[in-house]
């Protein structure tokens, strides 16, 4: 019987994160974005969803609110930034053929909620100039209203 | 040349040598020079309304966004810049010592928020400074001119001037940069250099620039007039009422007061400066201040200071402009940040000396501010925490145990003028729950709140985002070890770009001034009972059922 990817993914965990960790970096703009600490974040953020990818006890939803909330800033189209998960697939090494599917179907799964949550932010960003534009006029939005 | 000096390829080679890995070209064997700058949606600010450069007479005013191929820059530009350059090497000398002395040691290269939140090598402090630099090697150094294969010289073109516009602003002339150089170097005033050599062929940002022909105008940002202004006030005095039973009494234009009270205008329009405008007005009332508020210099903030030495100067004259005429002793100045590197550093040599002026002495306590000696202007936080060392306000700090806070230190007065400690005495008197963030995330090392130097325009709210990140995540910090919920701070501009900064890295962390925490302790005489905070939230243990104290 085949492993499951879970388990293989669980037993190579370091150097899987490593791997995906420098790809995921590299999206960035520029060469030494290494020492940012918005690598350091990225790096933090990716073991914890690495987790979640691979142990469905765990909820992905806060490592993808996590994640998705620095790629969505970066100067990154969106479509390279939800391009994380798939990116993973070809990341692990030994994945025997059989285990390929399941695999595909978990991050499909994964990428779906992370569109989501990458819109999220998106328009959270757009109601925050909505609101500090508020905030600013605020006397006179009261005088306004009064 | 003397004979002992290094030939051509010697000291090629050292350059080689001695430059950091960035400057050395790793970029597919393109110089880093010629990595594209792109102007995209989120990473630009609008440019200024051509109306806006006519009322204030600055240079090519047109429609135009940085997205365009052509800028529309004036036909001889390249000349404007290089006179421009030449006239600024010449006047002032920290330009020229800036240009001549960095030894590219990187020391700086991580300091820089930019660069920690966006990666982008450009924003490094060492980087950002040779994209001027460069072209200053190859037109004002001899140097260059002898020795033509010398690597680091370019000439000057329009993608340069693309270059300076996109990375000059993503620089919020915060100087963490500067504290860390062996040199001193200081790459903020590179950058106000820059961005005046910019302003000189019309390449510039409407966020500035609308806020600089408003104050010319009528004397604040939002180029509100003298009577809305007072309107405002007289509201705060009602709202003062409503919540604590007092009513205070500030006063306009009052010729003979003591005191004038100057202080950014955000506090009288803006959520959340109002609140604590309120503080302000509480504490005066409370020992009994005579100050007067004008209508004329009724800005604190300079954003002439983001323009050109020229307008700064100007737009700061009326300060002592209206501190004369109204015959005071001297000026007391509210919570901001950019307002004080003006104030503490430039006014004196500007507009002064103010010798129709006092030296600022307590009327409450008797302390001479003699650090305050050449500008005759305190600020706000070391007046209260005098008053307090000196038990002259009646204080409860259990008034805001609904707040659990930490402090930012607004870059102008950590790193501008020195002032770490009164803040945080005045804090920890009103307050009962503090926690510093990490180290080196505060007091002279602090990191900018991303929006500085005029950058907090709406449509550059990507990059503020990714600037901010490195004060955000130190918020993180205490946030998640000690529920930290409340970011106070004592600059206009953090009060109107943290709350964005929080709501979107940290939900559930809201942002205050000093002075508002201090007009929510405060006891006053004749008060009611007090249940609400000044932004009408519950106080802990003060609600109707509890126990009067
Ligand atoms: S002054 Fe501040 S924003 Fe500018 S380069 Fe230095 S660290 Fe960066
Ligand atoms: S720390 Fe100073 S001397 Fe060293 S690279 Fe930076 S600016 Fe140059």
């Amino acid at each position: 019987m085949t492993r499951a990817w879970e388990q293989i993914i669980k037993e190579n965990r370091q150097a899987v994160l490593d791997r995906w960790t420098t790809s995921v970096i590299a999206m960035l703009p520029g060469s030494l974005n290494h020492g940012s600490l918005v690598a350091a974040a990225i790096a933090e953020e990716l073991g914890g969803l690495l987790d979640a990818v691979s142990d469905r006890s765990l909820s992905a939803t806060e490592p993808i609110v996590r994640i998705t909330r620095i790629l969505a800033v970066q100067d990154l189209p969106p479509s390279k930034a939800l391009s994380i998960l798939f990116g993973l697939k070809g990341l692990v090494d030994g994945l025997p053929a059989a285990c390929g599917e399941p695999f595909r179907d978990r991050l499909e799964e994964l990428t779906l909620q992370a569109f989501d949550s990458y819109m999220k932010h998106r328009e959270a960003i757009y109601q925050l100039k909505v609101d500090e534009g508020r905030r600013r006029m605020h006397m006179a939005l009261r005088r306004v209203e009064a | 040349m003397s004979k002992y000096a290094l030939k051509p390829d010697e000291l090629n080679k050292e350059f080689e040598q001695k430059k950091p890995r960035i400057l050395k070209g790793e970029f597919a064997g393109k110089d880093w020079w010629d990595l594209p700058v792109e102007f995209r949606d989120g990473n630009w600010c609008f440019p200024a309304k051509p109306e806006v450069l006519e009322e204030i007479g600055f240079p090519n005013p047109r429609k135009w966004a940085a997205t365009d191929a052509d800028w529309q820059l004036p036909k001889d530009w390249e000349k404007t810049i290089r006179e421009g350059m030449k006239s600024r090497l010449k006047r002032f000398r920290s330009f020229k010592l800036f240009m001549d002395t960095c030894v590219r040691c990187g020391a700086c290269a991580d300091k820089c928020h930019f660069f920690l939140g966006t990666g982008d090598p450009k924003n490094m402090p060492v980087l950002r400074a040779e994209l001027v630099r460069s072209v200053y090697r190859n037109d004002f150094t001899a140097l260059a001119k002898l020795l033509k294969s010398f690597s680091g010289s370019r000439t000057l073109t329009v993608e340069v001037i693309k270059e300076w516009h996109m990375y000059f602003n993503q620089c919020t002339e915060c100087r963490r940069c500067s504290v860390f150089c062996p040199m001193g170097i200081d790459t903020a005033e590179i950058t106000m250099m820059v961005r005046e050599l910019l302003n000189l062929i019309g390449v510039n940002n409407n966020w500035i620039m609308a806020p600089v022909a408003n104050c010319n105008r009528t004397g604040n940002h939002l180029g509100i007039e003298p009577h809305t202004f007072e309107q405002n006030v007289m509201s705060l005095v009602d709202d003062i009422e409503e919540l604590t039973g007092v009513t205070v009494n500030p006063t306009f234009n009052r010729k003979g007061a003591e005191i004038l009270f100057i202080t950014p205008s955000g506090d009288l329009f803006g959520d959340p400066g109002v609140y604590t405008m309120m503080g302000y007005l509480l504490l005066f009332h409370h020992i009994g201040l005579d100050y007067t508020i004008s209508t004329y210099a009724s800005e604190g903030g300079n954003f002439g200071m983001f323009t050109s030495n020229e307008m700064m100067k100007k737009l700061n004259a009326k300060m002592y402009h209206e501190a004369k005429r109204l015959g005071v002793k001297w000026i007391l100045g509210g919570e901001c940040g950019h307002m004080w590197r003006v104030v503490h550093q430039y006014m004196e040599t500007m507009n002064g000396p103010a010798d129709f002026l006092k030296e600022p002495v307590s009327p409450i306590t008797g302390t001479k501010f003699t650090n305050a000696k050449s500008t005759r202007m305190v600020h706000i936080a070391e007046f209260t925490a005098d008053l307090i060392k000196h038990g002259k306000l009646r204080l409860d700090p259990k008034r805001n145990d609904h707040l659990r806070t930490t402090f930012h230190d607004s870059c102008n007065v950590a790193r501008g003028m020195g002032m770490f400690e009164e803040p945080r005495y005045v804090l920890n008197k009103v307050c009962n729950v503090f926690h510093e963030m990490p180290e080196n995330t505060i007091r002279e090392q602090t990191f900018c709140c991303g929006s500085g130097s005029g950058l907090n325009a709406e449509e550059f709210m990507d990059i503020r985002m990714r600037g901010g990140f490195p004060r955000a995540n130190a918020v993180k910090y205490v946030k998640e070890k000690h529920k930290v919920d409340s970011l106070v701070t004592i600059c206009a501009i953090d009060r109107a770009s943290l709350p964005t900064l929080m709501k979107y890295w940290n939900p559930g962390v809201s942002v205050y001034g000093l002075h508002e925490l201090v007009g929510n302790a405060l006891v006053m005489e004749g008060e009611k009972k007090r249940t609400e905070d000044l932004r009408e939230n519950p106080m802990a243990g003060f609600g109707e059922g509890d126990d009067d104290e």
